[in-house]
């Protein structure tokens, strides 16, 4: 049962035929910040360690940029630590010229967003769920809207992903594949309480 | 490329600046070599399907016969 109805009477009158404001079961998700990595000074790669276990899901808000021209340079991500060839991804990105379909299993990684620019002087953004990662019983998978703009030419990409590994996720690497973050660069690590 | 990372220890809130391991440099190189060969495949790619669509506009307008692949990028 969801929410009826919620008022300020609901709260102040304690005769109101409405006050029953939550039936204790539908719970709504609520986002709180875990962390949030800055860059002062250009680095290779952002690391979140030692992630609490308290949530339902996390989602890492990325603000990115690179300090060269690597046109088509994925955003990407690894898990506790794997390096090896477990993760996979499907993706639909856009260029200045059509859209691009992709695919790939067995992958050393998984992707969170893409620079279709060859700029150095602007910024993408990626918004990256990742599902249950605190599960013991469930491979993870990764849903990511990503996009970035330079001066009427861009990108905007939505990608989906999975770490075929069942342990709950306690660090999370970021970093692209060609290049490094440029400062001004903001990765920002959020829980999710509740259902999503 | 920078050879330094930023970890950002979620229990403590400490963040911290240290060099890439060997490890870590080697996996950073597999990346860039996959870029390359990506981007490599996704240019070859996108190229022929460029040739096919403008070869299959030029014998539209020409009034001569499609190939069943220019046909195809044409009508879905």
């Amino acid at each position: 049962m969801a929410i009826r109805k919620f008022s300020a009477s609901s709260l102040t009158n304690p005769n109101s035929k409405s006050s029953k404001l939550w039936d204790q079961e539908t719970t709504l998700g609520t986002f709180e910040s875990i962390a949030t990595a800055t860059v002062t000074v250009a680095q290779g790669s952002v690391t979140f360690s030692n992630i609490p276990q308290g949530y339902t899901h996390l989602q890492i808000r990325s603000y990115w940029g690179l300090t060269d021209t690597g046109n088509n340079t994925w955003l990407n991500a690894q898990f506790n630590g794997d390096t090896g060839s477990n993760y996979s991804y499907h993706a639909i990105r856009s260029n200045p010229s059509g859209f691009v379909m992709s695919a790939s299993y067995g992958t050393t990684r998984v992707s969170l967003g893409a620079d279709n620019l060859g700029s150095a002087t602007s910024y993408g953004v990626s918004v990256a769920d990742i599902l249950d990662y605190s599960s013991t019983t469930k491979n993870k998978t990764t849903k990511a809207f990503a996009g970035q703009d330079t001066t009427g030419v861009g990108t905007t990409n939505l990608w989906s992903g999975m770490w075929n590994n069942v342990n709950p996720i306690t660090s999370i690497v970021i970093a692209t594949d060609a290049s490094t973050f440029r400062v001004g660069s903001i990765f920002s690590l959020y829980g999710i309480r509740g259902t999503q | 490329m920078s050879d330094t990372k930023v970890i950002v220890d979620c229990a403590t809130g400490e963040v911290s600046t240290v060099n890439l391991t060997t490890e870590e440099i080697a996996d950073r190189d597999l990346a860039a070599a996959e870029f390359l060969e990506r981007q490599a495949t996704e240019a070859a790619a996108a190229e022929a399907l460029a040739a096919l669509k403008a070869s299959a506009r030029a014998k539209l307008i020409a009034g001569t016969a499609l190939t069943a692949e220019e046909a195809a990028v044409l009508v879905i």
